[in-house]
């Protein structure tokens, strides 16, 4: 690896600005800022390689949590189930409808982008050919991370079944255990996928492809 | 000994990729991203944006979150009143859940959003390592305030049987979600490197 093909060799700590030699990328090592002790770093490949299969799990996961009933609901014989989409949709009907995309966006569109951008990352990583969606995903993989709450919503079920577990019979659905696993999938696949090791794979590609 | 920081070298890290690249360019060679040495205006963004915050923290307090229908009657809930009746419940594991993420936490968050403003505007900085912790801190737990927010949200998909009982969304849970949310995207205007260039000139390290 020279200098010319476009990979860093150095990179600046996001939080402190010191500028921190990396080492060979198929290297198995956690590389600490020595000023801020910020993680730059996670490199290996095998770690990078986990990203697809978990991927993959959160991807099934994610379908098969849109597509049951979540929770039901039962007081006096009567019955009410919910879906995940239900959970923004019924805000809409009570007429709340910024609430209703904000937590759409929350808990269903910004996992699911998610899901998408780590396949598209994670297949480059095996695959090793550049393509122009590759950069895009990879930007918007770390942009998004912290705007999807999967593991706050269901902080949350537990916290209304709380609520209501003395007024009626709740019982739980398949889509929430179905969504509890995305939850852990997910933050599997974006802690395996390391950002300096992906940009650096990137412009190695590209530099090889010139 | 002065720290070799990407300025100090005449050069700017990308803050998307963290390459280095040389100071007179604008655009990261290896991303394609907008490049900046230091986020422009970082302090009056995050001070601003911080202020908002506090603004709309009043009519998330003051505002029912939720209005309840119990056989025929009903009655708004604040986040605070949700607290206490959790606590009332015999609920008190899930009421201080409640109480650190809608309470603490947010009241914290904006605590230390302002702190972190102070420090790099007086430009005097005691240990830099604890002042980066707060920092890093406020990035991690923004989020986990937006459980109350999800709980109105089920409670009103959830539990919706006419008179017997209905959950029905209050002005509180968007001015909440507002909250969460423009105090993520202040957290996100600060540039925690102005932190260090504060201890660089301080002499700390
Ligand atoms: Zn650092
Ligand atoms: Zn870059």
């Amino acid at each position: 690896m020279t200098e010319s093909s476009g990979a860093a060799e150095v990179v600046a700590c996001p939080e402190c600005d010191l500028m921190v030699r990396l080492p060979g990328i198929q290297e198995d090592a956690r590389l600490g800022c020595p000023r801020c002790h910020h993680t730059l770093s996670y490199s290996g490949e095998a770690r990078l390689r986990r990203a697809l299969p978990l991927g993959v799990c959160a991807a099934l996961l994610l379908l098969l949590s849109l597509s049951f009933p979540f929770m039901s609901f039962e007081s006096a014989g009567v019955e009410n189930r919910m879906t995940l989409i239900q959970a923004s949709w019924a805000l809409l009907l009570d007429g709340s409808y910024v609430l209703s995309a904000l937590v759409m966006v929350f808990i269903v569109i910004a996992p699911a982008v998610l899901v998408a951008c780590v396949l598209v990352v994670s297949s480059f990583i095996y695959r090793q050919k550049p393509s122009a969606g590759v950069a895009t995903a990879t930007k918007l993989l770390f942009g998004l991370t912290s705007w999807s709450m999967v593991e706050v919503f269901i902080i949350g079920v537990f916290v209304s079944l709380v609520k209501i577990a003395a007024m009626a019979t709740v019982e739980l659905g398949v889509s929430l255990w179905a969504y509890l696993g995305l939850s852990f999938a997910l933050v599997g696949a974006i802690a395996s996928l390391d950002k300096v090791s992906i940009w650096r794979l990137l412009a190695q590609s590209r530099g090889g492809a010139r | 000994m002065m720290p070799r920081t990407a300025r100090s070298a005449g050069k700017v890290g990308c803050s998307v990729c963290h390459k280095v690249n040389p100071g007179s360019v604008a655009q990261c060679s290896q991303c394609g991203s907008h490049l900046y040495s230091r986020i422009p205006h970082s302090l009056q963004r995050t001070y601003a944006l911080t202020l908002v915050a506090i603004v709309l923290y009043i009519p998330a307090n003051l505002l029912p979150i939720t209005y309840t229908v119990y056989l025929g009657a009903s009655g708004p809930s604040t986040i605070f009143g949700g607290v206490v009746t959790l606590w009332q419940m015999g609920s008190v594991g899930i009421a201080l859940v409640i109480f650190v993420a809608s309470v603490f936490v947010p009241v914290a968050k904006l605590a230390i959003l302002l702190y972190l403003c102070e420090v790099v505007r007086r430009q005097r900085i005691g240990n830099p390592h604890k002042v980066a912790f707060l920092y890093r801190l406020t990035e991690f737990i923004g989020r986990w305030s937006m459980i109350d927010v999800f709980v109105v949200a089920i409670l009103v998909a959830l539990v919706r049987l006419g008179n017997i009982i209905s959950f029905y969304p209050g002005p509180a849970a968007l001015s909440f979600a507002g909250v969460v949310i423009v105090t993520m995207v202040a957290a996100a205007q600060f540039d925690p490197r102005l932190l260090w260039d504060v201890s660089e000139k301080s002499n700390y390290e």
